[in-house]
């Protein structure tokens, strides 16, 4: 890379460095008060990862249901190009890919697939991602199509949960019961949009006692703590239930749900990816708008570390019937088109490893500016020291159908 | 890379937010406004979860949204209050770059049948047209050209001393903290650069030698203290970068991919140059 010419460039422009920075200055423009930074910025604090209690987490026993499953490592990978052509759903064929997909993975048909994931009494929760409704929500197909096995397998739809953090991003993605009868759909929270934004008062999320009337879905003996706290403000409160140092897990999560299935949306955030651990990580709990900044993608990985979800997680389907290759965890309409795949796995860690990478190279043949430092995949890695899941690509079996 | 310096192009004067006005949503013909909401710097996580932070590192004053029913069909608007106009359009060229104009829209603006991006003033406004129905993309032409119609065209062009002819078309973008700079390279944790939500980085792709290379220009308010962004980006460089030589005003690194950096200090600048495939000279 050649380097001359530095203080005198510009010649072909007619501007010279001298001249340019004079006058930016001159205009304040993109400068803002110099004086005021030099006095404000003596030195940069660099930020220290705040303590949690995941040591706490994993002193709790393994079950046989516990992550990474029956298949640690083991992705497969199923598309058909017909089952999302022109923005319209193929539920036949989405049903198909779904069916091929268990049959890969488990080597079993469907039906006998069945008793390595469940038993009868299982009350079963469908983790859905909404976010992103119409555009690049869980496919309402997709949730058709696990629900149709389990019921095919014995288990009736009124022990099936179809869940998120927030009922009315359910309802705006078309989870209503209505559309799924017999199944019950819980949000674990309710947030009062028009109470936060100062149209409303706050009777409908604020009790007179001062407390969210959703504090009671969340059980205070089963929580995420990292030493950061959420803000004190009602705005915070009203969407994260409570804002100290504690993110409670839901008691559906803790109490009621016995199995676990997760089907995110295929879609990036930043230069990571938002899919299978992000969607448990960040909608199994409470007050999570704290964690973005110092924790992010460790939360993915601690926050399913906890038995509520290590020990109830069989299985992940990954839905990238449409994907969403930048803009990301925002809708982005620009950065999202049909790419007609299902990615499934027991384990969490690997199939999101196997999606980032996937992405990645999906961004880069798109031209999508793309940064590989591997501090973006630390927390796959991390979830494998910990037992939770295999990350490293040699120890991945990937398998394309 | 010859003769290739400073800034690229966009360099803009600040518009005061007193003098940015809310534009107003009138429905198109036949459309009814079902639902209309705001959100503050405060409750933007409530809206973008996850997204918010980038909004606030640019510069964030109040997200406006407005919800358009026909029938079924829907049309929803997000216009984005940002502090000054380098923040509306810090924002977009993050969220749209490369730009893809749609004919018909007066406005800078990128989009499809999906959705549609307008940057105009301190305003970043995203028409969402979900189910991607082609019959009304001539109602998101007209709200885009309504509402930017109510904003003042203020932006102006900065001269650009830059080879344009080097410059990769649509790679321009611009940084004021470490969400945006991690979009395009992690020097380090935090805010590495020390731009603080305050002082500006931009950032483009050029070729050099049949590579793209990309360029990192941060500017401060004085040399003293670019010197230190400089020596503390040399003390807290990321792990997976290793410095290969150093001295008082550059410092040459190699990183993960085997691919070379080089940072130098040149005044109040810094200036960083990445993904340089040989060893550069210091």
């Amino acid at each position: 890379m050649e380097r001359a010419g530095y203080n005198s460039l510009d010649k072909d422009m007619g501007v010279n460095r001298r001249e340019f920075i004079g006058l930016a200055a001159a205009t304040g423009l993109l400068l803002g008060t110099p004086l005021v930074w030099a006095k404000d910025q003596t030195g940069r604090k660099v930020p220290t990862r705040p303590r949690t209690n995941i040591d706490e987490a994993m002193k709790a026993k393994k079950t046989k249901w516990s992550i990474p499953g029956p298949f640690p490592g083991k992705v497969v990978r199923v598309r058909d190009e017909r089952a999302m052509k022109d923005g319209k759903m193929n539920g036949k064929v989405v049903d198909a890919m779904f069916n091929r997909g268990l049959i890969s993975l488990t080597g079993k048909k469907p039906a006998e697939a069945f008793p390595l994931f469940f038993e009868k009494s299982d009350v079963v929760g469908i983790k859905v991602n909404p976010v992103g409704p119409g555009l690049i929500a869980t496919r309402l197909e997709v949730v058709d199509a696990v629900i149709a096995w389990l019921e095919a397998g014995g288990i009736p739809r009124k022990q099936i949960v179809i869940w998120d953090r927030f009922d009315y991003m359910l309802k705006d993605a078309g989870f209503t019961e209505e559309r799924f009868p017999g199944v019950r759909i819980a949000g674990l929270q309710t947030m009062d949009e028009a109470a936060a934004e100062g149209k409303r008062d706050d009777s409908r999320w604020l009790k007179p006692d001062g407390h969210h009337v959703s504090e009671e879905n969340f059980d205070k003996d089963v929580f995420y703590f990292a030493d950061v706290d959420g803000p004190k403000a009602k705005p915070y409160l009203n969407q994260h239930v409570f804002n100290g140092k504690y993110s409670y897990f839901g008691k559906l999560l803790t109490r009621e749900l016995t199995k676990i299935i997760n089907i995110p949306v295929f879609k990036n955030t930043g230069n990571g990816i938002s899919m299978a651990t992000k969607n448990l990580g960040y909608g199994s709990i409470c007050n999570t708008g704290r964690l973005h900044k110092p924790l992010f993608f460790n939360v993915c990985t601690e926050v399913l570390a906890f038995p509520c979800i290590r020990n109830k997680l069989v299985l992940n389907i990954t839905d990238g019937l449409r994907g969403q290759f930048d803009g990301g965890p925002m809708p982005v309409a620009k950065f999202v088109r049909e790419y007609n795949t299902l990615h499934m796995s027991t384990d969490p860690f690997a199939v999101d490893a196997v999606c980032h990478r996937e992405l990645v190279a999906e961004r880069k043949k798109q031209g999508v500016r793309v940064n590989e430092n591997p501090v973006y995949t630390e927390y796959l890695r991390y979830a494998q020291k910990l037992g939770l899941g295999i990350t490293i690509a040699e120890s991945i079996q990937y398998v394309q159908v | 890379m010859c003769k290739f310096s400073f800034f690229l192009l966009i360099l803009l004067f600040a518009l005061p937010l007193s003098a940015a006005a809310v534009p107003t949503v009138a429905p198109p013909p036949g459309w009814q406004m079902e639902s209309r909401n705001s959100y503050s710097a405060e409750n933007l996580y409530g809206y973008i979860d996850g997204g918010a932070e980038l909004f606030l590192e640019f510069g964030f004053k109040e997200l406006k949204t407005v919800h358009l029913t026909r029938g079924k069909a829907q049309l929803s608007v997000e216009m984005y209050q940002m502090t000054e106009i380098m923040s509306a359009l810090g924002i977009y060229l993050a969220k749209c770059s490369p730009e893809t104009p749609m004919d018909g829209v007066v406005p800078r603006n990128s989009g499809d049948r999906y959705q549609l991006a307008v940057v105009r003033g301190c305003w970043f406004i995203f028409i969402n047209n979900f189910d991607g129905n082609r019959s009304h993309l001539q109602q998101m032409r007209q709200l885009a050209n309504q509402l930017a119609a109510q904003i003042p065209d203020k932006l102006m062009a900065w001269p650009c001393p830059l080879d344009r002819k080097r410059l990769v078309k649509g790679s321009v973008r611009l940084a004021r903290g470490p969400v945006a700079l991690q979009s395009v390279y992690t020097l380090g944790e935090g805010d590495i650069l020390q731009l603080n939500r305050q002082n500006w980085a931009m950032v483009a792709d050029y070729r050099s030698k049949g590579k793209t290379e990309t360029l990192v220009l941060a500017v401060y308010a004085d040399e003293p203290f670019a010197r230190k962004v400089f020596s503390s980006l040399l003390k807290n460089l990321d792990p997976y970068l290793k410095v290969i030589r150093s001295n008082e005003t550059a410092f040459i690194f190699q990183d993960y991919a085997g691919e070379y950096g080089i940072a130098s200090i040149h005044g109040r600048i810094l200036d960083i140059r990445l993904h340089v495939i040989s060893v550069p000279e210091m």
